[in-house]
């Protein structure tokens, strides 16, 4: 038996595989005092004395706790001069001068971020010895201030980390229960903000994750003491790993689905999709390329949620994630109109509570949801299995109210509007990870899931000229099945910076080799069956003294031949921004993934497994579609798709709805999607 | 107007233009480009500009300014498919001549339809000193190459004679090719989006949505003019260096604002004339500091565009420091804008000084260049920001800029042969208030081989003044060690040049930012706080704040045992 579970802000989402042959799910609402009694529960429930292989888990904890500013007391460790690197933050300010602005306070307060004396140049060279008196004193004041975690990154410790390690030592025999994270382990590239705040993050959230783990472990352990944790790359991680490196479990929630959606994608074919993840706050994308998420070596925590990369004023966090791009536009997203008369939508949320007005829970102001029951999208009576009731009258009038009468429209139409607004928004986070990076979006099929992801799917995909959308089964828990999918993955790095020219291919496999012995240790060390394991080698790439690297996988025989890798590179170049890129090649850091090779499932198992879908009697309700005015819409459940049917369509799931709009058709493919095709 | 649409292609401009800036950042060769120097926007066939994109005030002034000029040079001969404008002269637009622009035209079945435009600040632009930006030129002939509206490509084909000109007259030209072929790469998505945004709406409805916007955003702008009490309203800054470093000398920056109904007169009559040395303003960055104090001043929420500019007239007299004659040098501008700022928020402060916040300074620029051990050349231009000022009801941010930021010591030290020894805080240096403004920020180098240095200080003799009884923060200073010497304060002036050998050390401290409000109104646990935070001594905090403490809670705050 395998036991995956995605604990979200709201609801934890339950799969329990059985014998191979049959899963189980259940949706709890997440409560932080049972964390761990509720999944037993739920296994308790099942009545089998089967035994658990695994438990594999996806969770906010990590995120949350930097996000609210939860995270114990914590100190930093620096070179002499440098205390305030770690609060300036590269001196990013606001860029229209908002005079309301502020900077979010640093992870570490001034009085707890202190110096000693050492110094190493930028090529290793020791330049100052580590003064022993000023470190034992710089430790003695953290002591006294009873941290409960300390971060030391030191100026140049990516070249050269002798410094670090003799810190290290010194902390340890003064404070040997405290938790410590070095930077020159935790992520040695150059940079020193980037390094500072990614080991301040590390430092501060080990003693959160050690006490959440053991809580949850506490309860697991009584069937299974294999817990595995997903990932913000998309690959799992034991909990021991996950005790020391905690970092890399930031955007373990969102990683989950993307996860499910490019399994999904392979085994059905399609080359190149986008997923599409849209819950209650929320609307997230990837892009998938041929069946692997992009991914991104560097990301932030806690500034705004924005389609837009460049105007992040988080703090720094430097770990191998999925590239998934979120913007503030979900079901409780709600409806203003401002200054200019234009209607706005989002990033306010009205959450879960009161929620939107047609929850009848005491909201009033009209969100998303609202206008899709409005609509006729949504069912008008129940949603969420029964277990919630709608009011869709309180929908209209808050519509008509609010938004039709001041700008002038019909409900449906302000209502149909809203939608548009959304979709707008939304297309944003699929512009970022497309056509910002050189892709073009209209040969893509959008994989769509999320509590409202299918509603939104198709006239979404009219705006960016996509025209084939997936709906997966179980769209509202595709982000747990996904969980119990996912490989072991472990990722390294090493900071090079040399010319590509001066390089050899002996000296690129010596350096891949070292890589590689050490995540065979790591594997072993975790007991992770390391016999499947698979290398990818990567390598950070920049023209003369661009900004930004580009990764390129080194892939063939002739892989880490330099001259090689120049030409992968120009032509890399060329498909992104249009000209080869003129200059020197540096190659800034060389990176190894190590994946094991093999899924522990598909969807063609689970779908063997005969996953249940609902049934019902097909009838039919009025839904609005624009220039279409409103139809008499038939309401089906997936099963009863045995032939390609055109639109406008009503499907309805337990867990969600999928909309089919005039001039689109829907089919059943293979392991029970859904198709939806644009007819012009 | 279809207010749907409206929102629509609002998000669609937005992420166009964002689109543009990230084609830029990511294919940009110089440091200066990467740490945000450059901006991105939409034109309309009418040459207006329509949203900010992802430009500040400033510079999508600059965009306003340079359209006209480029419509009317090519009225006649018109513009074809795959044509690049290229410019940067202050007389014809421009800002000051380091700020290259790159045009190109948007097509709509064979139409005219808009521009997809960027500029960036090019790490050179010839003539007497590195980088074009030093004060001590005396006629625009010494600052460069002037690149009237010429037209780069033409019809998709590049004019040779205009680039081999560039390259024999431009220090490091590859580079700087690099940083034109990331504006044509950003350009060029920008236009191929727009033309596919304006295919999928139609163009009159877009047209239409323009012209809305344009229309709105002059009416929010006169609805919040006509709100303030009409009247006269002055402010005064005053600059202390001629370019030269000639000690004793001052000019004043005269603001006074006339507020006439929904019309809003901006005179600087009792500014200055213009100075032979090249502090003075380009006239598109004089409108585009006004225009961008006043956005944020009047309606801070409110869209910008080419409509929210028109109820403001200006009076600055031809010859003056704002708007100086040709061939008036222009490079050195950059301590003027931010007096020019602050005249304009202290006239403000005059009529609504519960509003008006002493606006964010700094931008101190140390540019070394020199050559490495194995004899190859290399350039750091590295900027400093202050921080932000004291506001009504909230402090200052301490070294926090704007969009830029600034250059990371490691990236510092492995592209020259240069040591930060420390990069931080000054204690005490934030300008006393009821709130108070953000700390000095400094910086001491030290040189492993020898180097020729220019310092920019915006304020090298005081630090600007504070609103409703804040007090100025703490001085810009250098000091120079010399290898075995006593540390020595350079000369004091706006734009100070040196030649360094190895082991010798400077130290740059950006002026610190005025507080806001009596400093004897200051709440004494913000006081206590910045105590712990050892951002304030309690010796300075006697002299700065008249404001009794609890004894208990200073030993507290004193002792080091207080985390905030």
């Amino acid at each position: 038996m395998r036991v995956a579970f995605d604990i979200g802000g709201t609801f934890t989402d339950i799969v329990i595989l059985q014998d191979n042959k049959q899963v189980y799910f259940a949706k709890v609402l997440s409560l932080i005092d049972k964390v761990g009694e509720d999944i037993v529960s739920s296994i308790a429930h099942l009545n089998t004395n089967e035994p658990v292989d695994y438990f594999v888990h996806a969770t906010t904890t990590a995120s949350n706790a930097v996000i609210e500013g939860k995270t114990p007391r914590t100190g930093l460790l620096t070179t002499r001069g440098f205390r305030d690197v770690l609060e300036l933050m590269n001196q990013k300010g606001n860029r229209l001068l908002d005079p309301r602005w502020t900077r979010l306070p640093p992870l570490v307060p001034r009085p707890l971020r202190l110096e000693v004396t050492e110094r190493v140049l930028a090529d290793g060279m020791v330049a100052k010895a580590l003064d022993f008196d000023s470190a034992m004193q710089a430790i003695f004041r953290l002591r006294d201030a009873a941290v409960e975690a300390i971060a030391v990154c030191l100026i140049n410790s990516y070249v050269n980390p002798v410094h670090e390690r003799a810190l290290a030592e010194l902390v340890r025999q003064v404070l040997p229960n405290c938790h410590l994270s070095l930077s020159s382990e935790v992520n040695p590239e150059g940079r020193e903000y980037e390094r500072t705040s990614t080991t301040v993050i590390n430092a501060s959230l080990l003693p959160v994750i050690n006490h959440y783990l053991d809580r949850l472990e506490k309860h697991l352990n009584r069937y299974s003491t294999r817990l595995l944790i997903m990932q913000s790359n998309g690959g799992t991680m034991t909990s021991a790993m996950a005790r020391k490196r905690p970092i890399s479990m930031v955007e373990s929630g969102p990683a989950a689905g993307v996860l499910a959606a490019s399994q999904y994608a392979r085994e059905l074919a399609f080359g190149d999709v986008l997923s599409f993840d849209m819950g209650g706050t929320t609307a997230k994308a990837c892009l998938i390329l041929n069946g692997r998420p992009i991914e991104k070596a560097y990301g932030e925590i806690g500034g705004n949620v924005s389609a837009v990369s460049m105007r992040g004023t988080g703090h720094a966090l430097r770990v191998p994630s999925l590239d998934i791009v979120e913007v503030g536009a979900g079901g409780g997203s709600m409806v203003w109109i401002d200054e200019a008369g234009g209607l706005r939508v989002g990033p306010i949320s009205a959450g879960a509570d009161p929620g939107p007005v047609c929850y009848g829970r005491g909201g009033t102001r009209p969100t998303v949801t609202d206008a899709n029951v409005a609509l006729g999208y949504m069912n008008p009576v129940t949603i969420a299995d029964g277990t919630l009731g709608i009011d869709r009258n309180a929908a209209l009038e808050a519509i008509r109210t609010q938004v039709a009468e001041p700008l002038k429209m019909s409900t449906l139409a302000a209502a149909y509007g809203i939608i548009r607004v959304a979709n707008a928004t939304m297309t944003r986070a699929l512009r970022a990870v497309s056509t910002e990076r050189g892709h073009d979006i209209r040969k893509m099929t959008l994989i769509a899931f999320g509590g409202a992801g299918p509603i939104h799917a198709a006239a979404l995909c009219e705006n960016v000229g996509i025209k084939t959308v997936l709906v997966p089964p179980h769209p509202g828990l595709f982000s747990a099945l996904g969980l119990l999918l996912a490989k072991t993955r472990l990722d390294y790095v090493r900071t090079l910076e040399e010319l590509l020219r001066d390089m050899s291919r002996a000296r690129f496999d010596a350096i891949f080799g070292e890589m590689e012995s050490q995540a065979k240790s790591d594997f072993d060390r975790q007991n992770i069956d390391g016999s499947d394991m698979r290398f990818e080698r990567i390598a950070d790439i920049r023209v003369g003294f661009m900004r930004d690297e580009m990764t390129l996988t080194l892939e063939g025989p002739d892989s880490t031949d330099p001259d090689n890798i120049a030409v992968q590179f120009r032509e890399a170049h060329q498909r992104e921004f249009g000209f080869p890129g003129e200059g020197d090649l540096y190659i800034v850091n060389t990176r190894l993934r190590a994946v094991s090779a093999t899924s522990p499932l598909s969807f063609q198992g689970l779908h063997e497994m005969a996953l249940q879908t609902s049934t019902f009697e097909k009838h039919t309700r009025m839904a609005y579609f624009g220039a279409f005015g409103e139809m008499a819409t038939p309401v089906i459940s997936r099963r009863s798709i045995d032939q390609p049917l055109r639109g406008p369509l009503i499907i309805e799931e337990k867990d969600t709805t999928v909309i089919v709009p005039p001039n689109w058709t829907a089919s059943r493919e293979r392991l029970n999607g859904i198709l939806l095709r644009y007819k012009e | 107007m279809d207010p749907i649409l409206l929102e629509v292609l609002r998000n669609e401009l937005s992420s166009i233009t964002e689109e543009m800036a990230i084609t830029v950042h990511r294919t940009a060769k110089s440091p200066i480009l990467r740490m945000g120097d450059f901006a991105t926007s939409l034109i309309d066939a009418k040459g207006r500009l329509v949203g900010l994109g992802a430009a500040m005030h400033l510079h999508a002034t600059m965009f306003m300014r340079v359209m006209p000029f480029i419509l009317d040079k090519y009225k006649g001969a018109g513009f074809k498919p795959g044509d690049v404008i290229i410019c940067n002269d202050p007389y014809a637009g421009a800002a000051h001549m380091p700020d290259v622009i790159v045009v190109m035209p948007v097509f709509h079945q064979h139409q005219l339809a808009g521009f997809s435009i960027i500029y960036s600040h090019q790490p050179d632009i010839g003539g007497r000193f590195p980088g074009g930006f030093s004060s001590h030129c005396a006629e625009s002939y010494e600052e460069g190459i002037r690149l009237s509206n010429l037209k780069l490509y033409e019809a998709g084909v590049r004019n040779e004679g205009i680039v081999d000109l560039l390259k024999a007259n431009i220090r490091a030209s590859d580079e700087w090719m690099g940083d034109i072929e990331a504006k044509l790469a950003g350009c060029w998505r920008g236009a191929r989006e727009f033309e596919q945004v304006i295919e999928k709406h139609g163009i009159e409805r877009v047209n239409a949505c323009f012209e809305y916007l344009i229309d709105h955003a002059e009416r929010t702008m006169r609805a919040a003019i006509a709100a303030v009490p009409v009247g006269d309203y002055s402010g005064e800054a005053m600059l202390h260096d001629d370019g030269f470093g000639t000690p004793g000398v001052q000019f004043p920056i005269k603001i006074t604002l006339r507020f006439r109904g929904d019309k809003l007169i901006v005179d600087f009559t009792g500014t200055s004339r213009q100075l032979k040395s090249a502090l003075n303003m380009p006239y598109s960055n004089t409108l585009g500091q006004v225009f961008s104090g006043v956005h944020s001043v009047l309606c801070q929420d409110g869209v910008f565009n080419s409509g929210s500019v028109k109820p403001i007239e200006f009076i600055a007299p031809s010859g003056s420091l704002v708007n100086p004659e040709f061939p008036a040098a222009v490079g050195g501008r950059a301590p003027v804008i931010f007096l020019l700022t602050d005249a304009l928020h202290s006239a403000f402060s005059k009529v609504l000084p519960e509003r008006i916040w002493v606006p964010p300074d700094g931008g101190d620029v140390v540019h070394i260049s020199g050559q490495r051990a194995d004899g190859s050349t290399y350039t750091t231009m590295d900027l400093m920001w202050g921080g932000w000022g004291g506001r009504p009801a909230m402090d200052g941010v301490d070294g926090a800029g704007r969009s830029y930021s600034t250059v990371p010591v490691e990236l510092i030290e492995r592209e020259g042969p240069v040591v930060v020894e420390s990069f931080g805080l000054v204690a005490d240096t934030g300008g006393p208030g009821k709130y108070r403004g953000s700390l000095s920020v400094f910086r001491e180098y030290r040189f492993l081989r020898p180097a020729k240095i220019m310092v920019r200080t915006n304020r090298p003799f005081e630090a600007g003044a504070g609103l409703a009884g804040g007090g100025r923060g703490g001085p810009s200073v250098n000091y120079l060690t010399r290898v075995g010497r006593e540390p020595e304060v350079l000369p004091r002036g706006t734009h100070v040049h040196l030649e360094v050998e190895p082991g010798d050390r400077l130290y740059h401290r950006v002026a610190g930012v005025a507080g806001h409000g009596p400093a004897s109104e200051r709440d004494p646990k913000l006081i206590l706080r910045d105590i712990a935070e050892g951002k304030l001594t309690p010796n300075a905090a006697q002299e700065q704040y008249p404001v009794s403490l609890d004894p208990e809670a200073l030993r507290l705050a004193t002792s080091g045992k207080e985390y905030c």
